[in-house]
């Protein structure tokens, strides 16, 4: 006796058919409005981080490119090179040098008397 | 998709707030939490059951948020408003919605998802983590009370 189904129709809102198209539409326009990138500026900040690393790594890159170029070659004459070292090797190589090259190598001015 | 949905949703709403406009935030509100979570859902073939959660999540904060304002702590549901389109029918719609005023929610939910709806006891079951039984009980006492409530509001014959 209790299992027919009561008519519940007038409750539905679906039969407002104007009525319920505009909430249909309301809801798909807000969804699509809610999934848009935000434009906050953290996130502009954030957006733009990895390009602005790899442009700067890139920069990096070529000037030490254009230094390592332009560089002058070594002197192997023992001036700039570790004093220490340069008088090892004199001693090792049997190679006498005189106390002007000794000073001139440890950084003396050309003009000490 | 919220074309398949909305009307589940707005059933869940309306049996837990009791206004209809208020029932169409509601689900509103739960597509647009619905769809910002999606990725959430696992399982798309579940999708309707876990929107239904989320109305039902929304309809409870919408009821909280409506108790602090009104600074009630009732759990009733307010005087139904009629503002549906046809005329004809707005008296049948009124008595109605005053029927399921004075159900319990759960009766509520269950009458307006099987007989509005159109969901099954197992499928109820499931979404309101009850028994199959249990929803058939549910219905039979909401289908009851609504049958005595609409009997004797109903209009006599012959009254103008």
């Amino acid at each position: 006796m209790n299992d027919e189904r009561i008519d519940l129709s007038p409750l539905d809102p679906s039969l407002d058919r104007p009525r319920w198209e505009r909430l249909i539409d309301a809801i798909a326009r807000q969804a699509l409005l809610d999934r848009r990138p935000s434009v906050t500026v953290s996130a502009q900040l954030v957006a733009w981080l990895r390009p602005a690393l790899a442009m700067a790594a890139g920069v990096a890159g070529v000037v030490w490119l254009a230094a390592a170029v332009d560089r002058p070659p070594v002197q192997s004459s023992g001036i700039g090179e570790d004093p220490a070292l340069a008088t090892a090797q004199w001693v090792m190589n049997g190679d006498p040098r005189s106390p002007w090259d000794l000073l001139n190598m440890m950084g003396a001015d050309h003009d000490t008397p | 998709m919220v074309r398949k949905h909305l009307r589940a949703a707005y059933s869940v709403a309306l049996a837990m707030v009791g206004r209809p406009a208020d029932a169409e935030d509601v689900a509103q509100d739960a597509f647009l939490a619905a769809f910002e979570k999606l990725g959430m859902c696992r399982e798309p073939a579940r999708f309707s059951g876990w929107l239904l959660q989320i109305v039902r999540n929304r309809a409870r904060n919408w009821l909280d948020r409506r108790r602090l304002r009104d600074g009630t702590d009732t759990e009733g549901l307010p005087a139904p408003e009629v503002d549906g389109p046809r005329p004809e029918q707005a008296g049948i719609r009124e008595r109605l919605l005053s029927g399921l005023a004075l159900l319990p929610e759960a009766q509520r939910m269950v009458v307006l998802l099987h007989d509005l709806e159109g969901l099954t006891h197992p499928e109820i079951g499931a979404f309101l983590e009850i028994s199959e039984g249990m929803s058939r009980q549910h219905l039979f006492n909401a289908r009851r009370v609504l049958r005595v409530r609409l009997s004797q509001d109903a209009p006599k014959e012959g009254t103008s």
